[in-house]
């Protein structure tokens, strides 16, 4: 994979989260207008509120997905083929920043997104501490320390 | 974090010192390719890091025979390094990383390999060709 590929898959993210708002807002609407319409599917419209408020949450620990398995590719080639530990995410991010001369700054910034994914997935927050925008751009700005091949 | 291990005095830098040292940096290069009859243009850019704020710095963009390059400064707090510049081919998309270690500017690829040659202007010339090469 290289590095516009990662790029390409960490943007899809961001688009699909883009569709998914449109659609489940959509989908809100008609139940304003029409109650009963999931009724065979076994769900209310506060199954609906719920999807709607978590989404961004969700896309965020989706799009960091992408992130991590196209560095852990990434790490992988550069260390070769019989490189198989499964390093922590936080120390993968560390090496390829110390590899590559990463601004401090940069790595901060996917610091900080690692940080928000933890929290969706182990803390039950209220809300993201980012924005999916700023977790995209972040998490590119990082990527782009990568070469291009 | 990368900004933890840093010391108060770092802490509290400014940008001043940076951006003299990128333009004396940058004045030098240009020489060069004036010796090499190449044209040069020095636009600006803003760059924001952590601990400096947003400052602006100049950067160079250079006509080379093979294609035109940019000599552009990254940050001055960077992992590894007191400085970081890249020097990169808009046609080909290769670039190589010009790090400061112990107050000296060396080359690395892009890839984080050490270049085995000093950083002088014979070795920029012969960068200028490598990274506007197509293979």
């Amino acid at each position: 994979m290289n590095r516009q590929a990662v790029f390409n898959r960490v943007r899809g993210a961001e688009d699909e989260f883009r569709v998914a708002r449109i659609a489940v807002a959509a989908l809100k609407d008609q139940l304003s207008r029409n109650p009963s319409a999931l009724r065979q599917e076994g769900l209310s419209p506060a199954s609906v509120a719920d999807c709607l408020g978590n989404l961004e949450a969700t896309y965020i620990v989706r799009l960091f997905a992408e992130f991590e398995a196209g560095l852990r590719t990434y790490w992988s080639q550069v260390r070769g083929r019989s490189y198989r530990p499964r390093i922590h995410v936080r120390d993968l991010i560390d090496k390829v920043a110390g590899r590559h001369n990463a601004p401090s700054t940069w790595l901060d910034y996917a610091h900080q997104v690692r940080e928000c994914r933890n929290k969706i997935v182990h803390e039950q927050p209220v809300g993201p501490t980012l924005t999916l925008t700023a977790c995209r751009s972040y998490l590119c700005t990082f990527l782009s320390l990568l070469p291009p091949t | 974090m990368a900004s933890k291990g840093l010391t108060a005095k770092q802490t509290h830098a400014k940008p001043d010192e940076w951006i003299s040292d990128v333009t004396k940096l940058l004045s030098q290069i240009r020489k060069w390719c004036e010796r090499e009859d190449w044209e040069v243009t020095q636009p600006e850019k803003q760059v924001t890091e952590e601990l400096l704020g947003t400052y602006t710095v100049p950067l160079l963009r250079i006509r080379a025979p093979g294609g035109f390059l940019y000599v552009e400064p990254v940050a001055r707090y960077v992992i590894g390094a007191e400085g970081r510049i890249d020097i990169t081919s808009s046609l080909t998309m290769n670039r190589m990383l010009l790090v400061r270690q112990d107050g000296r500017w060396t080359l690395k690829t892009d890839s984080g390999v050490n270049w085995p040659e000093q950083w002088n202007r014979n070795a920029f010339v012969k960068l200028a060709g490598l990274l506007t090469q197509t293979t």
